[in-house]
């Protein structure tokens, strides 16, 4: 499994050259919601999810701020975490 | 890109878990052999559905994951969500509408002019003078429909230019139903504007078809979340202090013993943990709202949701026309039949059409004792306060659950406590807010002042906004349930879901008419 710290996209921050990319917890540094894979925008999840508007919405609070993820095809949390990072 | 191969390590789970690729069982088989039809409408359903699902393909539908959108579109945690979750815009706009009318009441005048709903009547002359001499009114009322929601739906991402004719269809449609629903022999003939609403929009989106560009303005949730706030303002918070804790008891035990008996029948029958748990969210506790809640938190398959998202909208329309007619031949109270529906009942918006339906059927004629409000307000105190409020607690525990036990192997996981805040279902905050305001409103005033002077000029009209509310929301379902775009779900996660609605349905009716049935027949006397 490739590290967050290698290729291209490595997950490290242009300006200060660290990995300092936050979600809104300081504890963690990377998470999905930041990566390049990630999609949560409403119309996207509602495009994806045939019947969602039927009974639920894009923009309901309960489906906080989930996402999908375009490399592994899982949806999944904002604030969680895999080896494959790449930074948005 | 190597995506099976990322999946496969990514994910657990047996090869037998791609058996819920296998059809769905309703397509070539008889809905009317799983819930008989009762009456004509319900009948008619279930030939549309039949005929729907017999024509979908045996394989799977799940559309691609649209990537025309980028990173830059989405949308990050924090309070920007008080204006870009529905939640918070039903909050603002429910409780504005609240204190406007709190504050006109004070003055000595009233937001009644614009509350405007069409009068009982019995002839065609009668239903004709009405209408033409309110339709000032009517204008009136559509015009701050249209602004306050439009707003709103630009916000959220719904284009004006899109919203605006969707929206005024949406409008016409409810006036014609709430018209046809006054007539004061509607309730014989099964003419109840929650079901008459819901299948016109039925047929609609599945015989003759709108365009996809309307749905900005077929908002359910908007609607029915907008409405149960200012359902609040109807419902004394002294009585959601009262009967809330019996509701969190009886919506407890049925959401645990569903959501264990759909995750435990999936398992047996070799589906994946995370399908289990989206599977058996939807069954227990919010229906769609609360099976994609959980498949974020526990990391599902993006074809999860929406196999639970099928299940769970065929279900809840079934159980909209069969849970009202199934409580009208037992001839419960309408408190009781309300906390069945609130119980048994899958989605938030489906449920509330049943029970307002099933609160209309009281009267001397029907043989049904109680009020309209006791069913609306046994159903609002179940679902909403005894399952809604909880989804993240559910979502918190399984992602523990989901991290500690099920994906070991996965690194740098952790479960995140803050979610049973971000994914509260925010629009219970401003039902309570609505109740506590029109509890101070009404204090002092005794039964005879109530009925006199702050009934006609402040609750009822707000009961009137709220009922175009829920007739704009199961309208919306309608349009917006297209049978033959719903994902194929499976054999297995059928059966397993199918075994939880069957434990929900009966614990649901055991426990509000046999254990709590007093509580509930006799709920706000």
């Amino acid at each position: 499994m490739s590290s967050a710290n290698t290729g291209p996209h490595s997950g490290t921050d242009p300006r200060s050259g660290e990995i300092e990319i936050r979600c809104d917890s300081p504890a963690q540094k990377r998470c999905c919601g930041r990566c390049t894979h990630f999609r949560n925008d409403p119309a996207t999840i509602e495009a994806a999810f045939p019947g969602l508007t039927a009974m639920s919405s894009g923009s309901a609070s309960v489906r906080s701020h989930d996402g999908l993820c375009l490399r592994h095809e899982v949806y999944l949390s904002f604030h969680d975490i895999c080896d494959d990072f790449q930074i948005a | 890109m190597r995506l099976n191969a990322s999946r496969a390590d990514f994910l657990t789970g047996s090869p037998e878990d791609l058996d819920a690729r296998k059809p769905f069982p309703f397509a070539g088989a008889s809905l009317a052999g799983i819930v008989a039809p009762k009456n004509p409408i319900e009948a008619a359903l279930s030939r549309q559905i039949r005929a729907a699902l017999d024509s979908q393909p045996s394989t799977l539908n799940f559309p691609p994951v649209q990537d025309s959108s980028s990173p830059e579109s989405n949308q990050h945690p924090g309070w920007k969500e008080l204006w870009l979750k529905e939640d918070w815009w039903a909050v603002w706009i429910g409780l504005a509408l609240v204190l406007v009318a709190y504050f006109l009441f004070l003055s000595h005048s009233s937001i009644d002019w614009i509350a405007v709903a069409p009068k009982k009547w019995s002839t065609l002359d009668q239903m004709g003078a009405d209408f033409s001499g309110k339709i000032p009114r009517y204008l009136a009322q559509l015009g701050m429909f249209l602004v306050v929601f439009t707003f709103a739906g630009a916000i959220l991402g719904h284009k004006p230019k899109a919203f605006i004719p969707s929206f005024l269809l949406v409008y016409v449609l409810s006036l014609a139903i709430n018209i046809a629903g006054a007539w004061d022999k509607a309730s014989l003939y099964t003419l109840e504007p929650p079901l008459l609403a819901l299948l016109l929009g039925l047929i609609i989106s599945n015989v003759i078809g709108l365009p996809r560009w309307m749905d900005a303005g077929f908002r359910v949730e908007f609607y029915v979340k907008t409405g149960i706030v200012l359902l609040g303002a109807g419902l004394p918070f002294s009585l959601i202090l009262w009967a809330g804790p019996i509701a969190i008891l009886q919506a407890s035990v049925v959401s645990i013993g569903t959501f264990l008996t759909i995750f435990f029948v999936g398992r047996k029958l070799g589906l994946e943990r995370t399908l289990c748990a989206t599977l058996g969210a939807g069954g227990a506790v919010c229906g769609v709202s609360a099976s994609i809640a959980v498949a974020g938190a526990v990391r599902a398959r993006k074809e999860h949701p929406p196999i639970a998202i099928t299940l769970v909208v065929l279900y809840a329309i079934v159980l909209v026309f069969s849970l009202p007619l199934v409580s009208r031949a037992l001839k419960l109270p309408t408190g009781i039949g309300g906390a069945w529906i609130g119980t048994s009942e899958f989605a938030d918006a489906a449920g509330l059409a049943a029970a307002q339906s099933y609160g209309g059927l009281a009267s001397p004629a029907t043989g049904i004792a109680g009020t309209a409000d006791q069913a609306i307000n046994a159903y609002t105190l179940i679902k909403v306060v005894g399952r809604d409020i909880w989804i993240g607690i559910w979502a918190f525990v399984l992602s523990v659950i989901s991290i500690t036990m099920w994906e070991k192997s996965a690194t740098g996981r952790k479960a995140d406590a803050a979610q049973i805040w971000w994914r509260f279902p925010k629009f219970v905050v401003g039902f309570l807010l609505a109740s506590l305001i029109i509890t101070f409103a009404i204090r002092g005033y005794g039964l005879a002042d109530y009925t006199k002077l702050v009934k006609p000029s402040l609750t009822a009209p707000l009961i009137a906004l709220r009922t175009w509310a829920f007739t704009f929301c199961f309208l919306s379902i309608g349009l917006t349930t297209r049978v033959r775009e719903l994902a194929t779900s499976g054999v297995k996660p059928f059966w397993a879901f199918t075994a939880g609605a069957v434990v929900n349905l009966l614990l649901g009716y055991v426990l509000s008419v046999h254990v709590f049935g007093q509580h509930w027949s006799t709920l706000g006397h």
